[in-house]
């Protein structure tokens, strides 16, 4: 029960936990999808200028302050261009509910415009989430890809002419990739705290928002129910990154 | 002997001066040291870093007199962002001190003594780090007065994990090597095993994570300042400033501007020296 409001927090905090879900899980597919694609190109051009400027980029992206580049976004594109919308997650009503992640409820319900509106609404937020994990991601595809780029069998696969595409991403990318899902593990739990100060800065109704109102408000018991839900969400992330590992890499699979 | 030495030093010269992103970094940190120190001096109106109230000239763009505009009491933002270099500084070195004095004794004795005292060490260490360190912080603050003390002491409190296991890590390779094994043979004390031969050997990695760490630690300072949980106004405070000007957009956006600006290049700063001196020590740190 919340000292302040005297509701359930636990309902509370269901309630806006597919926010919070909906924003991470976005920002981290942005991450991923484009890091991957960056992390290659700048390893098989080392030291070229894209690399050059992938590392520009990576340094920059772990250095903003989140809620910084955040404000300069809304900034740009919401107050200067007008074209993406400064808060909140949807204007007017929500879809139908169903699972709570507006993106996939108006998929699920055929509701168009609905799908526009909040995939207007989450870009900017998710962008802003997604730098640093995303600079990180790309650094460590590339350190790999470079370590894999010297592996015999790699040499061997030239030797033999398998086209260059299908050795690059069938074959490094994917024994690249498992160095790099131990880090994507853990950037969950670094977005799950900066989620805190992204929802803050775009007025996201997800649970990290409640967390830092209840903290201002002294709502203890909200706090530790926020705290002890992320707690559990991080190690159940981690644990399916676990799991991934196995279906990457069959010689932890196989092994007793 | 000395020949080699010297040849050692000029190849980690050479190692350093061919990554002119380290010499950058080095030189943001040395610029924003030496503001922070010189504060009072550059600053144009550094009665202005308080509650100074000027409500005749409020809100005004930026200008010759007022380089960062000025806020919504009229104080100069310049004066307060130079300012804001002090508290972020030192909130940094305050951090990262805690957490190394609590962090590296304990990974060096979970690390050497094994057994009991590891298993206890490590599996507190765990627990704190099954909490994303934000998060945790949000959570200590939440139980104490909100100040920028406080707020030191929570992510203070959330870093010292890092730094035993860090050094957990090392003790483990450090203690089977040989040097440590004549230590023990010679009659030397635990205690100076520990701290004169272990520790001595792991300077590196541990001064790469602690200029990493620096950045890193000014980022989460100012996320809480931000969030309203670390320095209150009217402290001059980077993440307090961003916040503060932001009520104020779109038509005020010198505010939050320059503050955060502020924030990027001393974190970039300490990033580019970090991975740098990585690449000179040649260490490995997550």
């Amino acid at each position: 029960m919340s000292l302040i409001t005297k509701r359930d927090v636990s309902k509370d905090l269901f309630q806006r936990l597919p926010a919070t879900l909906e924003l991470v899980v976005a920002a981290m597919a942005i991450a991923v999808l484009a890091g991957i694609p960056l992390g290659v190109l700048s390893a098989l051009h080392k030291d070229r200028t894209i690399d050059q400027l992938s590392r520009m980029f990576a340094f920059a992206g772990v250095s903003l302050p989140r809620f910084w580049i955040g404000i300069m976004f809304q900034i740009a594109f919401a107050y200067s261009l007008g074209l993406l919308p400064i808060t909140g997650r949807i204007t007017g009503d929500p879809p139908t509910h169903i699972t709570g992640l507006y993106l996939l409820d108006s998929l699920l319900t055929r509701d168009f415009p609905a799908f526009m509106d909040s995939f207007k609404h989450i870009l900017l937020p998710s962008i802003t989430l997604s730098l640093s994990p995303l600079a990180q991601i790309t650094r460590l595809i590339r350190a790999s890809m470079i370590e894999q780029l010297r592996k015999d069998y790699t040499v061997v696969s030239r030797i033999i002419g398998m086209p260059e595409n299908l050795n690059i991403y069938k074959y490094m990318l994917k024994n690249a990739f498992t160095a790099t899902l131990t880090v994507i593990g853990l950037l969950f739990g670094w977005m799950i705290g900066n989620a805190f100060v992204v929802e803050q800065v775009f007025s996201w109704p997800g649970m990290a928002r409640y967390g830092v109102n209840s903290v201002l408000r002294n709502d203890f018991n909200a706090v530790v129910g926020v705290t002890l839900v992320i707690g559990v969400g991080y190690v159940l992330i981690n644990f399916i990154v676990d799991l991934l590992y196995g279906y990457l890499d069959p010689r932890i699979r196989l092994k007793k | 002997m000395k020949r080699k030495q010297k040849g050692n030093l000029a190849r980690a010269f050479y190692r350093f001066k061919k990554n002119p992103l380290s010499l950058i970094g080095l030189s943001i940190i040395l610029m924003m040291a030496s503001i922070a120190i010189f504060a009072p001096f550059i600053a144009l109106y550094p009665e202005d870093a308080g509650g100074a109230v000027h409500f005749e000239k409020m809100f005004q763009p930026p200008s010759w007199n007022h380089p960062f505009g000025t806020d919504e009491v009229g104080r100069d933002a310049f004066s307060r962002v130079i300012f804001g270099s002090r508290i972020s500084l030192m909130l940094g070195v305050v951090v990262l001190s805690v957490a190394v004095l609590i962090g590296v004794p304990l990974g060096l004795f979970a690390g050497y003594f094994g057994g009991k005292v590891e298993t206890i060490i490590m599996r507190i260490t765990d627990i704190f780090l099954a909490i994303p360190p934000l998060v945790l912080a949000l959570a200590v603050t939440a139980v104490l007065e909100r100040n920028l003390q406080n707020s030191m002491f929570a992510i203070a409190f959330t870093w010292w994990p890092w730094y035993a296991r860090l050094v957990y890590g090392e003790t483990l390779s450090k203690k089977e090597e040989d040097f440590v094994e004549v230590s023990e043979s010679l009659g030397a004390s635990r205690l100076y095993i520990i701290f004169r031969e272990i520790l001595p050997n792991m300077t590196s990695p541990l001064l790469v994570k602690i200029t990493l760490d620096m950045g890193y630690a000014i980022l989460v300072g100012a996320a809480l300042g931000f969030l309203g949980l670390g320095a209150q106004p009217p402290t001059a405070e980077w993440g307090t400033l961003v916040s503060l000007g932001r009520i104020h957009l779109p038509k005020m956006w010198w505010l939050s501007t320059f503050s955060g600006l502020a924030i990027f290049i001393t974190v970039l700063g300490f990033n580019l020296l970090g991975d740098g001196l990585r690449d000179f020590f040649d260490v490995e740190v997550e």
